[in-house]
């Protein structure tokens, strides 16, 4: 089953370059077909509008059977993102399915942004802002939006 | 004002603390099901059902249940507890069952090979996101009539392997058939399910959510056989355990598990 994985992996790239989803990218390392780079950008008419938010995607031998790693490399503030850039969301954890591809993934993420699940709080500070007072949440975000276009690394 | 907002601040930081607690519990108890339990395990005789109701007052229905059981069956295998069960159970069963019956079989590969344009059609499945796991289960299913069953057993024991491939693939043929005729299955879904392809996005479709009834019905017509499911459940009984029976009467390949509360196993009858 080794090369499913890399298989699946290619169309998936083939799928991205051909039917791209707005507000998201993502290709993977030159040198590894299993590792990638995405950016997610902040959806517009939102506080995460301009934004252009970094991830890294690490895919086991035993995709698309097990979900990937994937993790923001852009400082985050939101309710289900950890402070080390890890996610909180079900379909990649315990709903995982092999339907969902990167395009899949990446878009379901971008709509994590404005859509926040308050069942699983990752992020105390944020969950707590969000639910309490959205104004500073929002300033808070604001800045993320900002710090996003610093980060050119 | 001031201590209230602490207070709540308290509360969050706490609530947030539970949660990550329970992930690494969950965590925890699926590291220790995956080291514990095999996939599928060897034959073990019918009576090992009740050591785990030994001394328990409470199991009363469970050990006599088990004692009814061994009137009929010689034999159960255990599946891993973590979602799947019901499918693997059917996958190994079903498997015994082909490489007795030639004919079966052939139609059952058949009918597996030609799955596809309903899954893509009906299903409404891309074919990117199923194929790997097509291929597998044709491949599976053309291997075996070679295969013997220590080598059965070794293809469905290894972890991220066949199995898992196989039994996903199921999931998206009793998708498929659900969405067939979904007038017939709507009304059987549980949690006030409104509409087929929902029920199937959250409940069939992830790789560890567990088989509902409707599921159960839907895979043995997808397939054509015959499934037999004795209920082991704790309810007081007269002098059998309550049976159910799924898929058309006649068909030549009949399958036989066990339901114990949330989880299903093979069983093999006495000869």
């Amino acid at each position: 089953m080794s090369t499913s994985a890399r298989r699946r992996l290619l169309r998936d790239f083939k799928r991205l370059q051909n039917d791209p989803p707005s507000g998201v990218t993502g290709a993977p390392m030159d040198t590894n077909i299993m590792v990638w780079q995405a950016v997610i950008f902040g959806p517009d008419d939102t506080p995460w509008e301009g934004g252009t938010f970094k991830l890294v995607l690490e895919f086991s031998e035993d995709y698309p059977n097990k979900a990937p790693q994937v993790k923001f490399l852009t400082k985050m503030f939101h309710p289900n993102i950890y402070n080390d850039g890890q996610i909180c969301l079900d379909i990649l954890q315990n709903q995982w399915s092999p339907i969902y591809d990167i395009s899949a993934i990446l878009t379901s993420i971008q709509s994590l942004l404005c859509d926040p699940n308050p069942a699983s709080p990752a992020n105390s500070e944020a969950s707590r802002l969000y639910n309490e007072n959205r104004r500073e949440y929002n300033r808070r975000v604001r800045e993320i939006v900002e710090q996003s276009w610093l980060d050119e690394s | 004002m001031a201590d209230e907002s602490q207070s709540k601040d308290e509360d969050n930081t706490s609530n947030f603390q539970k949660v990550q607690q329970t992930q690494a519990q969950l965590e925890a108890i699926e590291k220790e099901i995956r080291e514990n339990q095999p996939l599928t395990s060897e034959l073990k005789p019918i009576a090992t059902l009740k050591a785990v109701y030994n001394g328990d007052d409470n199991a009363k229905f469970f050990v006599s249940g088990v004692d009814y059981l061994s009137t009929l069956y010689q034999s159960t295998r255990m599946t891993r507890g973590d979602g799947s069960c019901y499918y693997r159970s059917f996958l190994y069963s079903l498997s015994e069952h082909l490489m007795k019956n030639e004919a079966e079989l052939t139609r059952i590969t058949k009918y597996v090979k030609e799955s596809n344009s309903a899954v893509i059609n009906v299903g409404g499945y891309d074919e990117m996101a199923i194929d790997i796991f097509y291929e597998a289960i044709v491949e599976f299913f053309e291997e075996l009539p070679k295969m013997t069953p220590e080598k059965l057993h070794e293809e469905l024991t290894q972890e991220n392997a066949t199995s898992d491939y196989c039994t996903w693939y199921l999931r998206v043929l009793t998708a498929t058939f659900l969405k067939s005729d979904p007038s017939r299955f709507l009304p059987y879904l549980e949690d006030g399910y409104m509409d087929i392809a929902t029920y199937c996005q959250t409940q069939i479709e992830p790789m560890g959510k567990e088989c509902t009834m409707v599921s159960v019905l839907a895979l043995a017509e997808a397939f054509q056989v015959r499934v037999q499911i004795e209920y082991l459940d704790g309810r007081p009984f007269e002098d059998k355990l309550t049976r159910h029976e799924f898929g058309p009467e006649e068909s030549l390949t009949k399958l036989s598990l066990l339901y114990r509360p949330g989880h299903y196993d093979v069983l093999y009858a006495t000869a």
